[in-house]
């Protein structure tokens, strides 16, 4: 017990005095560090995915380099003008202005489905607002993390950084992640994974930025382009093995288009199941006692996951296809699994395909992210309003559309908010400025109305309040 | 730096940025500095008045001064309020008297 408080009171005092010099730097300063390790993390994008994908045995490296593009470049991109030190923003008007403070040490848990590129998204955001950043990685992806933590601090350095501006903290035990969630000095806690270390990381005492778990439907409506939409879902779906949460994860289709619909998904490598097969892939890719995915399946391809279960299927198959009746626990494949299993609805007209979408929606993916597949702007605005979800992806891959910055305007981020559904405080794409306290300057700026309102009126018990409020604005 | 013996205290007034280079080229010398006032039983005086910036290499060196002559004898003095706020976040301010 001794051992682990040492060793988180040393990380600590660490980036304590990180932080302290990190509040001396100014904006140029503070973007010269951030452009530093933007660069080293784009130019070793091949090999921390190469690595991240031989050490954790999930995914395609070539997808993970992908993730670390996006990770890099298009985080920086999206960061890369933001004010983030001192007076960022000024309204004469209303005599407000905003300053930017950093927040402190922030302690970034990083998931094996995409690691080196969380690590290198999480330290562009901390380092883009002063914030030092310790870096906790599964257990089954810290050598990648641990290079890219490497290669992102020796690049901050070089462009003067503040020593220990990123710690990659090599717990020994869950006691050591325990108290160092639960240290007063810790500011944050930015937490990407499942819902067992976001739940931890709430129940901590300590601020917290956690992601809730997706359970992602698409509604492929009757106006959809159904050649479109089938490449684009097969193309997400299958990116990296099927392991982002706002990967496709059911299809619900209307009915009139569901056989065209079918026909080309199977032309493009997708494989129906039987029921028999379905019982099969569900055995190996579900826990019925747990009541979630197995570890097993994540991030493994279509061909290996039949084989599995063993289940004869063609070379060319990417993608396993499992057409369902209903929704729940009961139907294990209607579940948050990330691997390239897809559950399959064909539905009688748009009120019962949305009505199927809220079943999935509600079923371990509230607050996620959710997409449909159409050509009429009034469905996609009714289906939008009546979701639960943090993303509402339009005609787009929802693995790729739902980080941001490639398909849409959204932020790009690896840490995608639920909203108070997903137990998250926050519905946003986490960014830069979530990482910031801002701070008002309020120059005084009276209330009009309340000077000409005589205020001894509140006090008379015969005055109601629709004469208050007239009287209040008689002079507007 | 500037190291002005006094009769009951030894006091260092040091200049301007403190960065890391710069805390590279005066550590031996502060070193030596500590060793005296430790062998003369001297508390030790750190003026940072024409400071306007310190590196994480100077809050080490503050330490390893109270590691060696105890909190108690380690002063710094005439502090700017943003190097005061760099103490106060590092917590050194809970162990050190720095205004």
């Amino acid at each position: 017990m001794e051992k682990s408080v040492d060793l988180v009171d040393d990380v600590l005092t660490r980036a304590l005095s990180a932080a302290a010099i990190f509040s001396q730097l100014n904006q140029k300063k503070t973007d010269r560090i951030v452009r530093a390790v933007y660069e080293a993390g784009l130019n070793n994008r091949i090999k921390l995915a190469r690595m991240a994908a031989d050490e954790t045995g999930i995914g395609k490296w070539e997808d993970k380099v992908i993730k670390n593009v996006v990770a890099t470049q298009y985080v920086y991109e999206s960061i890369k003008n933001q004010k983030t030190v001192g007076i960022i923003s000024e309204d004469h008007e209303s005599g407000i202005s905003e300053i930017a403070q950093p927040i402190g040490p922030i302690l970034a848990i990083i998931p094996c489905t995409n690691p080196t590129s969380t690590v290198m998204f999480k330290i562009l955001i901390a380092l883009k607002t002063r914030n030092p950043i310790i870096i906790s990685s599964h257990h089954r992806a810290l050598e990648c993390c641990r290079e890219a933590v490497r290669l992102c601090y020796e690049a901050a350095l070089n462009a003067d950084a503040p020593d220990d501006c990123i710690i990659f903290f090599e717990r020994g035990s869950r006691d050591d992640t325990r108290n160092l969630m639960c240290d007063k000095r810790l500011a944050l806690i930015l937490a990407t994974g499942g819902e067992s270390v976001v739940k931890a990381a709430y129940s901590s005492g300590t601020p917290a930025l956690g992601v809730g778990a997706g359970n992602v439907p698409v509604f492929i409506e009757e106006t959809a382009d159904i050649a479109f939409a089938s490449e684009q879902i097969m193309l997400s779906k299958t990116f990296d093995n099927g392991t982002i949460c706002a990967s496709e994860q059911s299809l619900v289709v209307d009915g009139k288009i569901a056989d065209a619909f079918a026909a080309d998904l199977i032309s493009r490598g997708a494989r129906f199941l039987t029921d028999e097969e379905m019982s099969a892939v569900a055995n190996i890719a579900f826990d019925s006692q747990k009541l979630t995915m197995t570890p097993e399946v994540v991030g493994q391809s279509a061909i290996r996951v039949a084989e599995m279960a063993g289940i004869s299927v063609k070379p060319e198959t990417k993608l396993l296809v499992a057409p369902l009746k209903s929704v729940g626990c009961q139907c294990p494949l209607s579940c948050e699994i990330l691997a390239p299993i897809v559950a399959w609805y064909v539905v009688d007209g748009f009120d019962e395909a949305v009505k199927t979408c809220i079943d999935l929606n509600f079923h371990g993916g509230i607050g996620h992210t959710v997409s449909i597949y159409s050509n009429d702007e009034d469905k996609i605005k009714r289906f939008a309003v009546t979701m639960n979800a943090g993303r509402v992806l339009v005609n787009t891959p929802s693995s790729q559309g739902a980080v941001g910055g490639l398909y849409n305007r959204l932020n790009p981020s690896l840490t995608l908010g639920c909203g108070t559904g997903g137990k998250n405080i926050t519905m946003d794409n986490v960014t830069a400025g979530h990482l910031l306290n801002i701070q008002r300057l309020a120059r005084r700026r009276v209330n009009e109305r309340m000077e000409h309102f005589d205020a001894s009126l509140y006090f008379d018990p015969e005055i109601d309040a629709q004469t208050i409020e007239r009287l209040f604005n008689l002079n507007r | 730096m500037k190291k002005t013996n006094e009769k009951s205290r030894m006091i260092i007034v040091f200049e301007q940025t403190l960065d890391t280079r710069a805390c590279n080229e005066l550590e031996e010398e502060l070193i030596r500095a500590m060793d005296d006032c430790e062998s003369n039983g001297l508390p030790v005086v750190f003026d940072l008045t024409e400071v306007d910036f310190i590196a994480s290499s100077f809050l080490r060196l503050c330490m390893k001064a109270s590691r060696q002559l105890g909190s108690e004898n380690v002063s710094i003095v005439n502090v700017a309020p943003p190097i005061k706020k760099v103490f106060k976040i590092a917590g050194f301010t809970d162990y050190l008297s720095i205004c």
